[in-house]
């Protein structure tokens, strides 16, 4: 199945972000982190909530995998190239130059959907200037639309996995016939459509989310050009499900790509050299013709050009006013760059930049954070406290798997479906079990927004309380939370407490990536000293477990005063 | 010779399609009825489009967008659109911009930044573009040169126009980058340098922020659904970030909710506002699209939050008060855009 990267942005800012580099670099020879430093120039990217070269800094990591910036650059660089707008430099694959396509389009401005338009249809494979995975013969874009609109002017996300972006070769009118036929029969039953993209993950052993992430950019485009529109089809048993649509416009340009004549790259190479560079010049000032561009000023090339191809016309008997070629992205790239000049001696010179890409020196981009993950004092607990039934539990795990960390595992994966109505007494317990008093809130007393309390040294802390089933993980949302609970309780009263003691927040599960949440807790810290502690149920159950079974647990002033997470 | 080719909508930001006889000196807007520009040599007649090279009722001037010192590099949306919903656009056919009546919400942006009073919104309803020269105002050739500085007076609409009466439901119709645009540019019109957050952008969750014409910063959130009660919070975390990471002083930084409708009185977002400032000494702001659209409509500027304004007091909650319009003109567009909703 074809694979589009899905940089997760909308088609304007893809282009947006393809000028913003333009502007910087065209002429030159550049490479990943030269577009990075464009875009982040142009305030277009951002990394773990910063801006601008802050953002650069943290993202950049010496293993460039993990590199969240450079990555995203990666697929727009990868797009760029689908589309005609960037061409690799012979001599080194990671390095790029920019195109005449890709200059016209930023040419265009805010007009740039029609030419968009020509350089979606103009995506091919197999093509020069893109390898990728599988052995493929398409003219996606194209088929799509052609598929769609013999399928009734519909097709929904799966019958697009199913049927062109599956297809192998869609050359021809019996290819396409196949595809259509293809998309017909599954379309019988929801039933039947879900049992052929299971058959289809199986055979492809691609997950089915995952085939269908891949469809996210294809219907982006299809979207936002105005192709197709969202709405609902039904199977061929009545049932109605989510589709998309052809538009007017999607249906009009179905009809003239069936009607043009196809030229990939197999077969421009099949013409003579004089042959292949006329028939480029007229497809490529015919997509620019049809884009809103003014073509009068090359009015002699394509005389010439015209007249170059007469033999090969009289041999050939098309309409060459139709075609479908866009030589930017079938042709190789120094073909393309022989056959077409700017008119601007392109110095194709790296930039002077200040290169960051010596990745060794850069220090991995985060902040030092350790300073948010306490562990805890431990100190003897005086009094068994806290409900049986709880006790027993966590103590009978204990006795079975005979492991603190493994008894303290399987606790949480049994309480990995609670909802709030177990989950906040569960978590007061634990507390009670720690030898601290504490309590939940009622439902719908709004007043108090926090909900549960824990006393620590007569001093009320608010606790903001997710459960597994509102978060597997916790979010910076209930971190949020957590700070408006301390406003709130500092502010209405109620509960003895003081401004420095924290607020906490506790959940199932921290998240992996801590960064977000780290920097909000640092961040309300600085601006307030407001601290907020989370701690998450593996944590807490720990505690719970030494305080049964070895009659320690952590200091009261600690967890008044923890900012950050608590680390056992 | 270069292949490269210009497109046909490209046009010399300084030229003009047509222009008038004399320097035009004042716009004014009156409801229901075209706009009338008067000429330095004392005629006056309906305003018509002159086809500007720079179209500054369609796009906006890249400088528009550009912040004071750090919040520069705040990844806003960089589109350069002035309408919302894209309803308004170049015919190189007439040589003129046209408005489609279908998209267009009648919110009065392109109205406000017509230097020539060419766009009206006389039906109450949708802009729409005078094209016919019906006083003979205009010179019969070409010009190029800069905008003049027009004098702008009167009033775009009326607060209880149709227009005014729909605005909650076309804006609530509209996708997130769309509402955040229209916000955008309400406050550009209104005098507060602003850059929205871009459709996309997770890593960002400041939704906008911006500088008043005293160059004093603002955040702002912009939520018109429930979510607006989540809103004093996410405000509190903005100022803590513009605050810990850009250095500003917290006292300097102006909290804004930007909302559709004002919260009922009965939800918790006032008793949180008047929370944070009890104990964070931060007053948040709460300013409603149809508080915007009134200082628009009739050109007002905002150059500074002074101490109340747009603030939750202990009182009955109006923005009205705070608007500076004509007592008698001053009727809520739509509920819940001055007082609170029921």
């Amino acid at each position: 199945m074809l694979r589009f990267p899905n940089p997760g942005s909308t088609i304007k800012h893809i282009v947006k972000v393809y000028s913003a580099a333009f502007e910087r670099l065209d002429g030159q020879v550049v490479d990943l982190d030269d577009i990075v430093d464009a875009v982040v120039s142009e305030n277009l990217a951002t990394s773990s909530g910063y801006m601008g070269k802050e953002a650069v800094e943290r993202s950049t990591r010496s293993d460039r995998s993990r590199d969240p910036l450079y990555n995203q650059l990666k697929m727009y660089a990868e797009l760029f190239r689908t589309l005609g707008w960037l061409h690799p430099t012979p001599e080194s694959a990671p390095n790029f130059t920019f195109t005449l396509l890709g200059k016209q389009i930023v040419a265009a401005g805010r007009d740039f959907w029609p030419l968009l338009d020509e350089c979606v249809v103009g995506i091919v494979y197999p093509n020069p200037v893109l390898t990728i995975r599988g052995d493929f013969d398409l003219r996606p874009f194209a088929t799509l639309l052609m598929v769609m609109d013999q399928c009734d002017g519909h097709l929904s996300r799966d019958e697009m996995i199913l049927g062109p972006l599956s297809a192998s070769t869609d050359r021809g009118t019996e290819s396409l016939q196949r595809i259509t036929e293809r998309v017909r029969n599954v379309r019988t039953s929801k039933a039947s459509m879900n049992s052929e993209l299971k058959k289809l993950s199986n055979e492809r052993g691609i997950q089915v989310n995952t085939l269908h992430n891949y469809t996210r950019w294809p219907i982006a485009l299809l979207r936002d050009l105005g192709w197709a529109e969202k709405g609902r089809a039904k199977y061929n048993d009545g049932q109605t499900h989510n589709s998309f649509l052809l538009t007017d416009k999607g249906r009009a340009l179905s009809e003239r790509l069936a009607q043009s004549n196809d030229y990939r790259t197999d077969d421009i190479y099949a013409l003579s050299q004089p042959d292949r560079e006329a028939l480029s010049v007229i497809a490529h000032f015919q997509m620019l013709d049809r884009a809103g561009f003014d073509i009068e000023p090359v009015a002699d090339r394509l005389k010439a050009a015209r007249s170059i191809l007469e033999p090969y016309l009289a041999q050939h008997p098309i309409d060459i006013d139709s075609l479908i070629l866009s030589p930017f992205q079938a042709l190789k790239p120094e073909d393309a760059s022989a056959y077409f000049t700017d008119g601007e001696s392109a110095s194709r010179t790296a930039p002077n930049r200040s290169k960051t890409s010596g990745t060794n020196e850069i220090v991995a981009g985060r902040d030092d954070r350790s300073h948010l993950f306490v562990p805890p004092t431990l100190i003897h607990v005086h009094e068994a406290s806290g409900p049986d039934a709880l006790r027993s539990e966590l103590s009978e795990l204990f006795e079975e798997h005979k492991d603190a960390s493994a008894a303290v595992e399987a606790f949480v994966a049994r309480h990995s479906r609670d909802t709030q109505m177990e989950f906040y007494p569960l978590v007061t317990s634990l507390f009670q079990i720690l030898g601290f008093e504490s309590d939940y809130s009622r439902a719908g007393v709004n007043y108090q927004r926090w909900d549960a309390c824990v006393w620590a040294d007569g001093y009320a802390l608010p606790v903001e309380i997710k459960s597994p089933t509102e978060e597997i993980m916790l979010s910076t949302k209930a971190v949020r939370q957590a700070m408006e609970n301390k406003v709130i309780l500092m502010s209405r009263g109620g509960l003895e407490t003081k401004m420095e003691l924290t607020s906490l927040v506790v959940g199932n599960q921290l998240p992996n990536e801590r960064g977000d949440m780290s920097n909000l807790i640092d961040d309300v810290f600085r601006a307030y000293r407001i601290r907020l502690g989370v701690i998450d149920l593996a944590a807490l159950a720990t505690l719970a477990l030494r305080a049964i079974n070895d009659e320690v647990t952590i200091d009261g002033q600690q967890l008044s005063e923890l900012r950050g997470f608590l680390r056992v | 010779m270069s292949d490269f080719v210009v497109h046909k909508g490209r046009k010399d930001p300084r030229s003009f399609q047509r222009s008038y006889d004399s320097k035009p000196v004042q716009v004014e807007c009156r409801p229901g009825r075209s706009t009338t520009v008067k000429l330095n040599d004392g005629r006056s007649g309906e305003g018509v489009c002159l086809g500007c090279g720079d179209t500054p009722c369609l796009l906006k001037n890249a400088s528009e967008l550009t912040l004071f010192g750090a919040l520069e590099e705040f990844p806003g949306d960089p589109s350069r659109d002035v309408c919302p919903t894209d309803a308004i656009h170049w015919s190189s056919e007439s040589a003129s911009v046209t408005i489609n009546s279908d998209d267009c919400i009648g919110c009065g942006l392109c109205v406000s930044r017509c230097p020539y009073g060419a766009i009206n919104i006389a039906n109450g309803l949708t802009a729409s573009v005078q094209t016919d020269d019906t006083a003979s105002l205009l010179a019969p050739e070409p010009f190029t040169g800069t905008h003049p500085g027009v004098e702008k007076v009167g009033q775009v609409l009326r607060l209880d126009s149709p227009s005014a009466r729909q605005l909650p439901a076309l804006i609530g119709n509209l996708s997130d980058d769309k509402r955040n645009l229209l916000v955008r540019n309400l406050l550009h019109e209104i005098g507060l340098n602003c850059r929205t957050r871009r459709r996309g952008d997770t890593n960002v969750r400041i939704d906008a922020v911006g500088f008043s014409r005293g160059e004093k910063p603002f955040v702002a959130e912009i939520e018109f659904g429930f979510a607006v009660l989540e809103s004093p919070r996410a405000l509190l975390e903005d100022v803590a970030v513009l605050h810990s990471r850009y250095g500003y002083d917290i006292k300097m930084i102006d909290p804004i909710s930007l909302v559709l409708s004002l919260p009922s009185l009965r939800s918790e977002y006032y008793q949180v506002v008047r929370d944070i400032e009890n104990v964070i000494g931060i007053r948040c702001r709460t300013i409603t699209i149809g508080a915007l659209i009134s200082l628009l409509w009739y050109f007002q500027k905002i150059d500074e939050f002074d101490n109340d304004d747009f603030t939750i007091g202990t009182d009955a909650v109006d923005l009205a008060k705070y608007l500076s319009l004509p007592e008698e003109d001053l009727i809520e567009p739509y509920p819940g855009a001055f007082t609170p909703a029921k």
